[in-house]
């Protein structure tokens, strides 16, 4: 009964934040509730009967909970997971708030949790995973992490706090270091066989003497297109991926791995195939929509490495491409960084930080026909075009202007992505 | 026509937050007043001393660990007096400590914002991100050392010019200021880097370069 009054309070704040923006506004009833019901975290946390499963690291975290979350599902598994778009400690609260009961109990077997790379640590010292996934450390949000190394220390504090099961990226060389010290879990390892190719996936460079690759237990044997397919326990499986990309595959083996420890004798690898087959892409990972008529891609980009990875993967012969950089990218200087050698044009520029990229833009010959920060004025001059010729269209944005298109367009929820 | 050589040291590991991104804007601007530019990779004091103007960029803790032999083989004392250069954020840490004359800096607590900084007359706006005392912006020796880092002079069209200026110079070029491309492209500098001010220093004013 103690945390009925708070409850209904954060519920209240939350309703009153949706009549304003639909489909927006998890972060301020989470903080109404964290304020007022601190203790519910780390009750709902350790509620679980298969206990907490943590998914954290710089990138790949949404895909790779999304794909676990599925296959625990398949599995006959109650889950209790947080949207993409809240994994950090209000966003938890924020979870809690939509999926328990009104004294504050939360249905499920088991808790699949993305977690932000910056908040997880201090989150791990409430509760102690039984199970955590690390994909990797990339130079990501450099205003607010500083040094790929900080990121890493934060990691070392989840991996040494996880109970049981540690699963690690092998191509990763921070990850390797982080299996280096005394860890109460065992580790198991997901990778690709081709080592080449992880090199390109853009994992922050330690500059030491580089440590073996450890052998990996599921691992990206081929990718041709989206056909990815790979190697689980000495079982090969092959499947679509739901988008574009090698670390998408990569993000699969992660989460059959994961999936893998999360079930034990339970996992039925042909089961977990089907799903991931069956899965549409998170929101903004290669999703196609039809707006008015049009399909239209969207590409999310959040940080160096996802926007080249996602610009070496465009299709060729683009055409009608807006490309919109919001509010979340504080310093924009790391799309200097990135070589949009496979950008052949942009339409139209727009997001609160049009100017940085328009400049970074203009410096590689590309001049966009429109630069405008009003998003909905750019989003209607661009579906104004004529229709392209061999590509469909597509938009690539950093979240916050995915967040604010996305609520232009009326998507309020996060979950509806089509394949 | 001589060519006007732009040397960077170790771009790969020096470029965290989009510092050899200075180095295009540098080259984009020389090209579009009519120089021939070369940008070349510099591991010895023979090659940084044969450049005409020189970027020691901003990298990771473990990039600057790795490049601790090769920065301290570099005769900085002839670097800093006569190539013009620009250093940022842990290139003008590196430097603050171990150029000679050096007097180091401390740590204290961190600031990650924009900034607008002064250079004498010129403004410059940038991010800094850092826990130095070190200042935002100034002269050591024909070097500019700063702690906004990213493409700070992408965003500054006067400090731009100004190092291409000494570039030129060192390099016995003269820049065509009226050559059509070069009055294109600052026009569109003026344009785009002013809105960046607009957002990031709404209170303080553009300061539009004016090409002679």
């Amino acid at each position: 009964m103690r945390y009925l009054p708070a409850i209904v309070i954060g519920r209240l704040a939350r309703f009153g934040v949706r009549l304003v923006r639909p489909g927006g506004g998890s972060a301020l009833p989470g903080l109404v509730l964290s304020k007022l019901a601190p203790g519910i975290l780390r009750r709902t946390f350790d509620s679980f009967e298969d206990g907490l499963v943590v998914i954290t690291g710089s990138a790949g975290k949404s895909t790779t909970t999304k794909m676990v979350v599925a296959i625990a599902r398949a599995h006959g598994l109650t889950v209790f997971t947080n949207p993409t778009t809240a994994n950090i400690k209000q966003g938890f609260y924020a979870s809690i708030l939509e999926r328990s009961n009104l004294l504050g109990r939360v249905p499920g077997q088991v808790a699949i949790l993305e977690m932000d790379e910056g908040h997880a640590a201090e989150l791990v010292s409430e509760v102690a995973p039984r199970i955590t996934a690390i994909m990797n450390v990339v130079e990501d949000q450099l205003d607010r992490f500083v040094d790929p190394a900080l990121v890493r220390e934060k990691l070392q504090v989840v991996a040494n706090a996880t109970t049981e099961h540690l699963v690690l990226n092998a191509d990763d060389q921070n990850l390797l270091l982080i299996a280096q010290s005394e860890l109460q879990a065992s580790v198991h390892w997901f990778g690709l066989t081709d080592k080449k190719a992880a090199a390109t996936l853009g994992y922050a460079p330690t500059y030491q003497e580089p440590i073996p690759s450890p052998n990996t237990t599921s691992t990206v044997l081929e990718l041709v297109e989206r056909q990815v397919k790979i190697a689980c326990h000495g079982k090969m499986v092959g499947f679509e991926l739901p988008s574009r990309g090698l670390h998408f595959a990569l993000d699969a083996a992660a989460a059959l791995e994961t999936a893998k420890q999360v079930l034990g004798d339970r996992f039925n690898i042909e089961l977990a195939r089907q799903t991931l087959a069956d899965l549409p892409p998170v929101f903004a990972r290669g999703e196609v929509v039809e707006i008015r008529g049009v399909p239209v891609e969207f590409i999310l980009v959040q940080n160096p490495i996802s926007t080249q990875l996602n610009l070496d993967n465009l299709p060729k012969n683009l055409e009608r491409v807006m490309f919109a950089i919001g509010r979340d990218v504080h310093d924009p200087s790391w799309l200097w960084t990135v070589q949009p050698n496979n950008l052949p044009i942009v339409d139209v520029v727009t997001g609160y930080n049009v100017a940085e990229a328009e400049l970074w833009l203009s410096h590689h010959g590309i001049f966009p026909g429109l630069a405008t920060d009003d998003l909905e004025a750019a989003f209607d001059h661009w579906l104004a075009l004529p229709e392209p010729a061999s590509s469909i269209r597509t938009v690539i944005f950093s979240a916050d202007a995915m967040r604010r298109i996305r609520r232009m367009l009326g998507f309020t929820s996060p979950e509806e992505v089509q394949r | 026509m001589n060519q006007i050589i732009l040397g960077t040291i170790q771009a790969g590991k020096l470029n965290l937050n989009g510092d050899q991104g200075n180095l295009l804007a540098l080259k984009r601007f020389l090209e579009a007043s009519g120089q021939s530019v070369r940008v070349v990779p510099v591991g010895t004091s023979e090659e940084a001393l044969a450049c005409h103007f020189l970027l020691l960029g901003h990298g990771s803790m473990a990039a600057m660990d790795s490049l601790a032999v090769l920065l301290g083989s570099l005769d900085w004392s002839a670097i800093l007096e006569t190539v013009p250069g620009l250093s940022v954020g842990s290139g003008t840490e590196w430097l603050a400590q171990n150029a000679p004359g050096a007097t180091g800096f401390q740590r204290v607590e961190r600031t990650s914002e924009f900034r607008v900084a002064n250079l004498g007359p010129i403004s410059v706006l940038g991010y800094r991100n850092s826990d130095s005392t070190l200042p935002d912006l100034t002269m050591s020796g024909s070097f500019i050392t700063t702690m906004l880092h990213g493409p700070v002079l992408a965003k500054n069209p006067v400090l731009l010019a100004r190092a291409a200026a000494a570039a030129a110079k060192r390099a016995g070029v003269a820049l065509n200021f009226k050559a059509p491309q070069l009055v294109d492209w600052v026009g569109n500098l003026n344009r785009i880097s002013r809105q960046i001010w607009q957002i990031e220093a709404p209170d303080q004013k553009y300061p539009e370069l004016l090409l002679p």
